[in-house]
């Protein structure tokens, strides 16, 4: 059970995402991501990528943090992150989307989630 | 049994019961405290009907055990109203006709009385959020949402009001309904409500696989399980019959059901076996005790497939899985290909959904054995067709067998039809001698319940240069699942396919094929969307090809104003030549594309396009034939009591009978609608009736009920005349009153005209040869098809990169005839639309190769919610009929009819530099997202 969880308070220049895809409003999510940056300059110092319905539990991505942190925040660098998560996870087929089509979703909103964290950033820093 | 006290206080009065510990919230409210308001519609906590508060907040009852109700405070609906006045919520729902069949109605109520309690005034967006987990099938959301953000004292988007100059005082107003203040305080009575002493419930036994012969079901455990009275089988009902076609045809093979499956399954959901038992629970936990022994056969699930010749059979006494055939054609067809232009070609599927009226089916029998009289209360669309269907079915005096049409919780089509447990369920009544009740959950209205839509289409047109169609083929398969009700679908969809277009050459053909699935049946449109899907695929083709525009295409094509009646060459579904009665078809294509601004959107698409921002239109006219036959009666009386008493067997499921009747009623016998009472759906009532399908009721009905209403006036002048000796020309009836002309204080009430009329006195002569009783019937019967149409304009947005579809802005342009009440047309459209919309984007039932439903619940299984229904924006033409003296067509289906294709063409039209095609509704975000991929590579 369950019986804590905190949340760390984010640094100054961080952001945060997470972006679902649904059928409808609402609906329990087919592929969800959330995404964590944090930032120095222009730099990310650390980096959190999770994914929801690639799996039999929420989905941490390391890999793909990896690949972030130390970097400057790109278009280049989120596509290239986004696209090698569709390689690194493995979902499974249902009625609601085919594992083809999950991995697929998964970059998708991989890439939206970071670039919308990297907005937030720049808005709150 | 595990029995718990709890002690909790509702609508404000202290409670305190000892409830079975594992009896949820919703069933101790509805039936132990007889709270009825509370609905439930899924079981599953997914349609959010069963919605109340408890200390404030809205919870699901039907996800809660009444235990956990202990110590807190419920509010249902029925604590929402003050002394029996309406609250200002509840107001606001009438005012703006935000309820039809009321079904799901206390659910949005309780979640919006929440909902203000802790907000200010509230916009059309955050509305939308906050009642998006609650499900309707009838109004399309736009209605309510406006009701609630006027409670929330925000400002309900503007809408068009459309006055009409109308000599009348009621016919074309938007008349608030009679049905609302009942239905608002939770006190209209759906079948589930209705209760009595030692009531048995029956759960019905059903197969879990789709082709499978049955090799012995052993009933004895369940026999011996608490509660159960009896278990029944094929075996012990007797002597018993198929049941009949709904509407035999010659091309069609009668292979009906009997009302239990005697040695062969044929779907998953066929009966199998019923338990009787003293609850409902009860009988429910002995089901898993059934022993069925199946040899499971290979399925036939797939209509393309089904052909083969080594397809497995549906019915082992056939050579194939033909249910039925039929082909049509007017002109020379291949004469015009020859010589056409152009010749393309498309294949076209269309998959199958379900009714989903937010009530399920559900019957209530009582037999008295003593009187030897059969009541049944069933949720139905006409209780008249049900006795008929029952008395060929069991051998009982007519006059002994009354059937009821309770508040009915939507229908859709489904509800039309009679199904095994319409015959089980007063079997067991008779056979009890007792009342007994079974009530459909939602898994069995997904496995039971008739689908529609599965259909298959090659079609082939040819056209010139000028993108005029000169020709067109169409062969399609349509699945009539199991067994065979009628050919209506197919053949409705055969006869819809020209449309509102000029097609001069026509071949049609279809061949409707067995499948194991479960039998289909009309679902609103009733086999129209198909039929619009492919005629205006191939409009839009003709664009593409040409390099035209959509609109200007259609334009080209249109049957103009001047050509009615508009004969097409081959015969409808009514078996009469096909012709179009009236209409302004152009007009309605001009005034939906000025709605949605059409040239406009095409500058703002390509400089959205140039954003990355995808959007597009799609354009769907139709012609829709309505009101059909037999008849339909109306039977109008002056009550004793000096109310206006109007009987009609056109049920309601929801579309305002009470109301539009009532003001067809009013206007053409001279009373106050206020004073006149509408009652549907009760076999003694009157004496023969057919029912609610079809958008035919005010054009039956509505008829019926004006000629009847114009006899009885007649009539009463005519007794007035007599009573107050003078001539009945000289006499004026106006609100209830005859009075002589220029003498208005020498008059006489229709009360007292009533009492006159029924009470001569006894053993006196009358002076004159007038029937007695101050009533009058009409049995209407049409001599053709009206037909509706329209034209609806779909704007959507597509998600390139992961096939998301959204519906942006809609717009239909509308042409019914007479309205009688605008109001109640504009519902009809939300709802309709709604229902297209689903049909379009979310709505399908998944089998996998065995005929094993995959997504037989709400959380698999999309509605629509209010989150996915746009805005709509409607504008009504009217064309009265000259078939009918109200000048009506029927308004029931067109919204549903053209909105998937409207969605479908919208989306490749978002994708057209792609060319992305979309040949399949509804559409998948994954096989759109797949289709965008492929058209890319290929680009």
């Amino acid at each position: 059970m369950v019986l804590e969880a905190s949340v760390p308070e984010q640094p100054a220049r961080s952001g945060s995402s997470f972006v679902e895809f649904a059928r409808r409003f609402g609906d329990f999510a087919i592929v969800g991501v959330a995404v964590s940056l944090v930032f120095s300059n222009d730099e990310i110092t650390d980096a959190r990528i999770a994914l929801t319905g690639v799996g039999d539990k929420p989905w941490r991505e390391r890999g793909i943090e990896e690949i972030l942190i130390g970097k400057k925040a790109t278009p280049e660098l989120f596509n290239k992150a986004a696209g090698e998560i569709a390689a690194s996870i493995d979902p499974s087929s249902d009625i609601h989307g085919s594992a083809a089509y999950r991995k697929s979703l998964a970059s998708v909103l991989a890439r939206r989630a970071l670039n919308e964290a990297l907005q937030k950033a720049r808005i709150g820093g | 049994m595990d029995l718990q006290k709890i002690r909790l206080i509702v609508n404000g009065k202290p409670i305190e019961r000892e409830v079975e510990s594992r009896l949820s919230l919703a069933d101790f409210l509805r039936h132990d405290l007889t709270l009825t308001g509370t609905h439930v519609g899924c079981e599953h906590g997914v349609c959010g009907s069963c919605t109340v508060q408890q200390n404030g907040a809205p919870v699901r009852s039907c996800l809660m055990l009444a235990v956990q109700a202990d110590e807190s405070e419920i509010t249902t609906v029925e604590g929402l109203a003050n002394n029996g006045s309406l609250n200002p919520l509840q107001q606001a729902f009438k005012k703006h006709h935000a309820l039809q069949c009321g079904f799901c109605t206390p659910g949005f109520l309780m979640t919006a009385d929440a909902l203000l309690r802790k907000s200010g005034p509230l916009n059309d967006a955050e509305v939308r959020q906050a009642v998006s987990g609650n499900l309707c099938r009838c109004t399309g959301y736009q209605n309510i949402v406006d009701a609630i953000v006027e409670a929330s004292g925000g400002q309900p988007a503007a809408r068009a009001h459309h006055e009409h100059a109308t000599s009348s005082k009621f016919i074309g107003a938007r008349v608030e309904r009679a049905e609302d203040h009942e239905l608002l305080s939770g006190k209209g009575v759906f079948v589930d409500d209705i209760d009595f002493p030692g009531m048995l419930h029956a759960h019905v036994v059903r197969s879990v696989h789709a082709r499978a012969r049955i090799l012995r079901i052993d009933t004895v455990a369940a026999k011996r399980a608490p509660g159960v009275v009896e278990v029944i089988t094929f075996e012990d009902l007797g002597t018993v019959r198929k049941l009949p076609l709904t509407i035999p045809h010659p091309n069609l093979k009668p292979l009906t059901e009997f009302p239990m499956a005697k040695d062969q399954v044929r779907y998953v959901g066929e009966p199998v076996a019923v338990i009787v038992a003293s609850s409902r629970h009860l009988a429910e936990d002995a089901a898993p005790l059934v022993e069925v022994e199946y040899e499971v056969t290979t399925a036939c699930v797939d209509i393309e497939k089904a052909l083969a010749p080594d397809a497995p059979r549906v019915h082992e006494s056939e050579t194939d899985n033909v249910a039925g055939f039929m082909k049509q054609s007017t002109g020379d067809v291949e004469k015009a290909f020859a010589e056409a232009d152009h010749v393309i070609k498309e294949t076209l599927r269309v998959h199958r959904g379900g009714c989903h009226a937010i009530e399920t089916r559900g019957i209530v029998a009582q037999f008295d054995p003593k009187a030897g009289f059969l009541t049944i209360w069933a949720s139905c669309q006409g209780p008249h067709r049900i006795r008929r269907t029952l008395l060929q079915l069991m051998d009982m005096p007519e006059h002994r067998v009354r059937v009821i049409a309770p508040r009915v919780g939507g229908g859709f089509g489904p509800k039309g039809g009679f199904y095994p447990e319409n015959f089980l369920v007063p079997w067991l009544a008779v056979r009890f001698g007792t009342a007994v009740k079974w009530i459909e959950d939602r898994r069995e209205h997904f496995i039971s319940s008739r689908q529609e839509r599965d259909q298959t289409h090659w079609v082939e047109a040819a056209f010139s240069n000028d993108g005029k169609i000169v020709g067109l083929k169409n062969f399609f398969l349509y699945d009539t699942g199991a067994y065979s009700t009628s050919l209506v679908v197919p053949w409705i969809t055969l006869a819809t396919i020209p449309g509102p277009y000029k097609v001069p050459n026509l071949q049609l053909e279809f061949k409707a094929v067995y499948t194991n699935k479960v039998t289909a049946m009309v679902v609103r449109g009733a086999g129209r969307p198909q039929a619009v899907y492919v005629m205006e695929k191939v409009m839009d083709r003709i664009a593409r090809e040409l390099d035209m525009d959509p609109a200007e295409v259609r334009r080209r094509n249109l049957i103009q104003k001047d050509q009615y009646p508009y004969s097409v060459g081959i015969l409808y579904r009514d078996n009469n030549p096909l012709e179009y009665d009236s209409g302004n078809y152009p007009a309605c294509l001009e005034e939906a594309l000025r709605m949605i601004g059409y040239e406009d959107f095409r500058k703002s698409q390509l400089v959205e396009r140039k954003r990355g921002v995808r959007l597009g239109v799609g354009i769907a006219a139709y012609v829709e034939g309505t009101g059909f036959g037999p008849y339909e009666g109306g039977s109008v009386k002056v009550g004793t009591d000096g109310k206006i008493y109007v009987f009609t067997g056109a049920a309601s499921q929801g579309q305002g009978q009470e109301t539009a009747l009532g003001q067809i009623c009013a206007d053409y016998l001279g009373v106050d609608f206020q004073n006149v009472d509408v009652v549907t759906g009760d076999s003694a009532a009157i004496p023969y009736g057919v029912g609610t399908f079809a958008s035919r009721v005010m054009v039956t009905a509505g008829n019926a009920i004006a000629q009847a209403s114009e006899q009885l006036r007649q009539k009463a002048l005519e007794l007035a005349a007599n009573k107050l000796e003078c001539r009945k020309e000289d006499l004026d009836l106006v609100n209830g009153e005859i009075f002589v002309k220029g003498t208005p204080e020498k008059k006489i009430t229709l009360r007292m005209l009533a009492h006159e009329a029924a009470n001569r006195v006894s053993g006196f002569m009358v002076d004159r040869s007038i029937e007695p009783g101050l009533e009058a019937t009409v049995y209407y019967s049409p001599r053709r098809s009206t037909h509706s149409n329209g034209v609806h304009v779909a704007v959507v947005k597509v998600d390139e990169e992961t096939g998301h579809v959204e519906v942006q802005r809609y717009a239909v342009a509308h042409d019914c005839g007479t309205m009688i009440n605008p109001m109640l047309v504009d519902g009809q459209i939300h709802g309709g639309v709604a229902h297209g919309i689903g049909n379009a984007l979310y709505e399908e039932v998944i089998h996998d190769e065995s005929g094993q439903i995959l997504n037989g619940s709400y959380m698999d299984y999309y509605l629509p919610g209010a989150m996915e229904v746009p805005r709509m924006d409607v504008a009504h033409l009217e064309t009265p009929t000259p078939l009918n003296p109200l000048g009506c067509k029927g308004a029931g289906e067109g919204g549903t009819i053209p909105a998937p294709t409207a969605v479908a063409l919208a989306i490749e039209d978002a994708l057209s530099d792609l060319r992305v095609k979309v040949d399949r509704i509804p559409v998948r975000p994954e096989v759109l997202l797949n289709s965008i991929e492929n058209a890319k590579r290929e680009m």
